[in-house]
């Protein structure tokens, strides 16, 4: 899982490079990320509504970050490195669409 | 009626979402497009196809109930055009679920014991439903 050599990149490494490099040492990289920023954003959102008001919802507070992260793996599958591998690939981009669904089919009739 | 505006707006919302994706990666040209992916073209293509065949239903289902001639029953009045509306509904809320949980069930690979579980509690749900609206009709 550990990456060998950053020097398989090239001379003329990018941004877009850099960001795809995790990716070519271990698959699931921005993955674990996207996971990651879910459950915190989710986390946030929920105190700040439980902050604002009594009636703090879960549920909404993941359907909202688990929108926001569809997004940024959007963004991410059109970051692409000089090798043509894109920042996340289309199969992560299936599974967070799919669970996307899931969480705003739960939303939508807990409302 | 909640149970339908429910389905309703989940069927536009993943619709729209899906729909957004597609046009954003076209406009982009991004190398792995997700509408090249069969199983993704084939829930996003069947949940566009439901929702839109709405209009002509419900349009149907409007034209036979103002067509149909109310019938005094014992204290109240016999409409048989919504039961038909219902039945056609639920069938509109069935095709959807089914449409909408088929890219989560293959991708994440959710049991079936729960799928199974949940089209029962539809199918249950939309029984009521149907009955309800006969109830009050007839």
């Amino acid at each position: 899982m550990v990456c060998q050599d950053l020097t398989i990149m090239g001379s003329r490494t990018g941004i877009e490079d850099l960001l795809v490099y995790p990716t070519t040492c271990y698959y699931y990289f921005w993955a674990v990320m996207l996971f990651t920023l879910f459950i915190v954003l989710a986390f946030i959102l929920y105190n700040r509504e439980r902050e604002e008001s009594t009636q703090a919802d879960l549920i909404s507070s993941m359907g909202v970050s688990s929108t926001a992260i569809l997004v940024l793996a959007v963004i991410g599958s059109l970051i692409t490195s000089t090798n043509g591998l894109p920042m996340i690939q289309r199969d992560i981009l299936l599974t967070v669409v799919a669970i996307w669904i899931v969480i705003s089919a739960i939303w939508f009739f807990k409302k | 009626m909640n149970l339908f505006g429910n389905w309703l707006f989940l069927g536009l919302f993943v619709s729209a979402g899906l729909a957004l994706i597609v046009v954003i990666q076209l406009d982009n040209t991004a190398t792995q497009p997700i509408s090249e992916d069969e199983l993704f073209s084939a829930a996003s293509g069947n949940i566009s196809s439901s929702l839109s065949s709405l209009e002509d239903t419900s349009g149907v289902q409007y034209d036979q109930f103002t067509g149909e001639q109310p019938k005094a029953g014992f204290g109240s009045i016999v409409l048989f055009g919504i039961v038909s509306a219902g039945k056609t509904f639920g069938t509109v809320i069935l095709g959807t679920f089914t449409t909408i949980i088929k890219l989560p069930l293959a991708v994440l690979g959710l049991p079936q014991t729960l799928i199974s579980v949940l089209i029962t509690w539809t199918i249950i749900s939309l029984i009521i439903f149907t009955w309800l609206l006969y109830k009050l009709g007839g």
